[in-house]
């Protein structure tokens, strides 16, 4: 009896599941059919271009390399995002938090005299804690004052872009490169390849470390249980006796932090020197990579390798054929919207309901 | 010939809950006909489905032989199909006769008519017996009279078949009678009439036929006249179940909880709460009656500290409770089943495990790290003792029947070994078998020292099993009643209805 019910409890989750990758699986076949049929439109030799797009990256070991290389900070930035909008927070300063990860992380590495393993894990803390600390203003803005997060970490962004960019232009510069840039990060303060030959560096085991860690964060710590509380049912959460106002303060801080570690690791294992001139994006993307990942930090990793695939594959159809690679967009906007989109597939939700509902007898 | 017929309907909510399964129903021009069952047998969502709120899922509605499609209430409405909904739909802003003529406004010239709209609003109110002031605001009303004005706004679009989702569970027993009087009137003068219900009392006071639903199915229809109330039972509950509450007297000993002249204001200068003191007893189940809105739910508010602004003293175990943490309140031995469910009481979303778990974390976290496999133990520990109905407890709470999470709520706040327990309208859209646990439950943990507060309005459950009651009427205590035997239904409606006032 006992072993019935519960085969019947797996089969339910199961099913559950099954179905929720059969969506995103959908989404994502119809997201590239799409773009495959606008570069069939667009392209003097479609099979060509799109024989690239999906080829390359497995064809030579630096454009492997490089799903991997493209993955790790939407790793970052979507674990960061995953862990807000559980606490029902939509905070855009990732973008900022990682832009500024990234500058310190640089000017850190390349400034401070420590020994070689010290250096570059002081040059990824302090930024994370620095990111974290401009965090703190507007998620306090939003617990004490109510003020939308949504509105003031996109400020924020540009407010942070701009004082970086000063920074950089007049305290961080390094006169004797050709142009705008911090001075070089030497050996020391820089993070291992795992390979040489495609440079994958070490920055990607700390991303996957941190997804496994803000999984088991959120599902099985006290803290995680006070988020998810919090994100789902605020009522709920203050009526057992969560701070809620807390709570929302602490994850903003927390996400703008890990953002700001996942700049600093990026910069630290890919790049010699900061010289962006422009926010890099990876805040956004990492709603993307959320939201298809349906804030389940575990899957974050998955769904940013695939991500990364996508982009490898469009930088070397940019290369060698007449598509641009902002196809890319074209398929994350179509992809975004099946899987946010609630009502896509859910007739086969419910008949597998209906078929549960009859084996369950009621 | 039967008016109209709904024929093997069929429905599943998006959470896999099977509503209806082929539900069957008909009715005949010019009766009122009763839908009983418990709650979640879905006698709601069948009628909702007559009315266009929710889509079939399979079956049929036919109106005089001819198929039906109805997506919207819009829909019902040209079919000559109303429904008036349990709670307040009213704009509470708008006077009544504005709310009943919403959409369909009077003109003349191009402009509003609202004596037109006024008048005809008086018209119908006196020839139905549902007379309300036309220029009074919504905001100002009655339970009772929102209810009155609900139904002249679907008389005024021309219903012919009204529905009335549970229409007296809010009223006191005058004004249940009163109500009763007016359906019968608009029966003469030719309406049909569905009622929605589960008290078996009413159907034999009011109604023609009956049909009898039970876990989404009907049971069958049959003449009112011909049944008995213990065959309409049995058939609804599938069993008989022994509904008594076996009762000591109580013995009350110490003061658990202390409150004393407590004020809360509303956003417009009055107050909700008007200089409330009382005491709560180990040993005593104390009572807050009365119609809702009086006044309870601030005060209930006000003592598990939800509500920090209000003026006088409360004090829990002889600690003032003013700007404690809810948490601290809690760990003083402080429990509350509260009113709303899904909003307050439970997280929908999240698993049962997490929501039988919800208080208890702190004591089952160690390093940080919640001790899972402790609180799962725990978890189908309580699963068993309290009957829930779950596959497993890391399904969403959202999966589970209204009783069953009310189960999960009440397994939940009772496990914390608390000295005062507050039950905010426990039994509320529960189940009859749910329903007689809670209450055994409660008079259980009254005979084991706790002191309990019961904020009722069912009248029935106040009588079985309060030992002293506190009315609420317009926020201040209208009567209070140690001798609960001797309180007839009638006089305890007098006091809830602010007829009359005692001390």
């Amino acid at each position: 009896m006992i072993q019935r019910v519960k085969a019947l409890m797996r089969a339910d989750g199961l099913r559950q599941a099954f179905f929720e990758v059969l969506r995103t699986l959908a989404a994502i076949v119809l997201a590239l059919l799409v773009a495959l049929l606008i570069i069939l439109f667009t392209s003097q030799e479609p099979g060509r271009a799109i024989r690239i797009f999906l080829q390359a990256p497995f064809l030579s070991s630096y454009n492997f390399g490089q799903i991997i290389t493209q993955s790790i900070p939407l790793i970052f930035t979507g674990v960061a995002v995953c862990l807000m909008i559980r606490a029902g927070q939509f905070n855009l300063f990732v973008e900022g938090a990682f832009f500024v990860g990234m500058l310190f992380g640089a000017v850190i590495a390349a400034g401070f005299k420590l020994p070689a393993v010290i250096l570059p894990i002081v040059a990824m803390l302090l930024p994370a804690l620095l990111a974290g600390l401009i965090g703190y203003l507007p998620a306090k803005m939003k617990s004490a004052l109510n003020i939308n997060e949504f509105v003031s970490s996109l400020m924020f962004n540009f407010i942070i872009f701009w004082v970086c960019l000063y920074l950089l232009n007049h305290h961080f510069l390094d006169p004797e490169y050709s142009s705008l840039a911090t001075r070089t990060i030497p050996p020391a303060g820089k993070l291992f390849f795992l390979s040489v030959t495609n440079e994958v560096s070490s920055s990607f085991l700390i991303a996957l470390g941190l997804a496994v860690l803000a999984w088991f964060f959120l599902n099985h710590t006290r803290w995680g249980y006070a988020i998810r509380m919090t994100g789902e049912n605020p009522e709920f959460a203050n009526f057992i006796g969560i701070n809620v106002r807390a709570v929302v303060t602490r994850t903003q801080v927390l996400g703008a932090a890990i953002a700001g570690l996942g700049g600093a690791a990026f910069e630290l294992g890919n790049f010699y020197r900061f010289n962006l001139k422009a926010l890099p994006n990876y805040g956004f993307d990492g709603f993307i990579i959320a939201i298809i990942a349906r804030n389940n930090p575990l899957l974050v990793p998955l769904v940013a390798l695939f991500m990364g695939y996508l982009r490898a594959g469009a930088a070397q159809m940019a290369l060698y054929s007449d598509v641009t690679n902002d196809v890319i967009y074209i398929i994350q906007a179509v992809m975004l919207i099946l899987v946010g989109g609630q009502a896509f597939l859910s007739f086969l939700k419910k008949r597998s309901l209906r078929k549960a509902a009859r084996e369950g007898g009621g | 010939m039967d008016h109209l017929a709904l024929v093997a309907i069929s429905k599943i909510y998006p959470n896999g809950v099977v509503a209806n399964d082929h539900v069957n129903f008909t009715l005949r021009r010019g009766e009122i006909h009763a839908i009983i069952g418990e709650n979640g047998a879905g006698k709601s969502t069948v009628m909702k489905v007559l009315y266009g709120l929710e889509k079939k899922d399979g079956g049929e509605i036919l109106l005089d032989g001819k198929r039906l499609s109805i997506n919207s209430p819009l829909d019902a409405i040209t079919y000559h199909i109303g429904m008036v909904p349990q709670h307040s739909m009213l704009i509470d802003e708008m006077t009544v006769s504005e709310n009943i003529f919403l959409g369909i406004e009077q003109q003349s010239g191009g402009l509003l008519d609202a004596k037109a709209m006024k008048r005809e609003t008086a018209e119908l109110g006196k020839r139905y017996n549902l007379w309300v002031d036309p220029l009074a605001r919504c905001a100002d009303l009655s339970v009772s009279q929102v209810q009155k004005v609900s139904i002249l706004k679907s008389l005024v679009r021309g219903v012919e078949i009204l529905i009335l989702d549970e229409p007296t569970a809010v009223l006191a027993p005058q004004e249940t009678r009163e109500l009763f009087d007016q359906l019968k009137l608009l029966k003469q003068d030719g309406y049909s009439i569905i009622i929605i219900t589960h008290k078996l009392k009413e159907i034999k006071q009011l109604c023609d036929r009956v049909t009898i639903m039970r876990a989404g199915r009907d049971m069958g229809v049959f003449d009112v006249a011909d049944v008995s109330e213990e065959q309409i039972s049995s058939l609804m509950i599938g069993g008989s179940i022994d509904l008594d509450i076996h009762k000591s007297p109580a013995r009350p000993a110490l003061d658990v909880l202390w409150v004393e002249h407590l004020r809360v204001a509303r956003d417009n200068g009055t107050y909700a709460v008007d200089d409330i003191s009382f005491t709560a007893r180990q040993g005593e189940i104390l009572c807050f009656a009365g119609v809702e809105g009086n006044g309870q739910r601030e005060t209930v508010r006000c003592i598990s500290g939800l509500e920090q602004k209000y003026q006088g003293t409360v004090e829990l175990q002889g600690k003032d409770i003013r700007g404690m943490k809810i948490k601290d309140i809690r760990a003083r031995g402080l429990s509350v089943i509260p009113e709303d469910r899904l909003k307050t009481g439970a997280n929908g979303a999240a698993s049962i495990l997490d929501n039988l778990s919800a208080i208890a974390i702190d004591q089952h976290t160690r390093w940080g790290v919640i001790q899972y496999r402790r609180l799962k133990t725990r978890a189908s520990e309580m699963i068993r003792r309290f009957d829930i109905k779950a596959k497993s407890f890391s399904q969403p709470l959202n999966a589970l029947s209204g009783g069953n999470m009310q189960k999960v709520i009440v397994a939940r706040e009772i496990s914390a070994d608390c000295a005062l327990l507050v039950a905010d309208q426990p039994t509320r859209g529960v189940d009859i078998g749910a329903t007689n646990f809670i209450h055994k439950t409660l008079v259980t943990m009254r005979d084991a020292g706790k002191a309990i507060l019961l904020v009722s309005s069912d009248i029935s459950e106040v009588l079985n099993l309060a030992d002293r009651i506190l009315v609420f009427y317009k926020g201040q205590v209208s009567a209070e009643i140690s001798d609960v035997d001797s309180l007839s239904e009638e006089q305890l409606g007098r006091y809830m209805l602010g007829m009359e006032k005692m001390r």
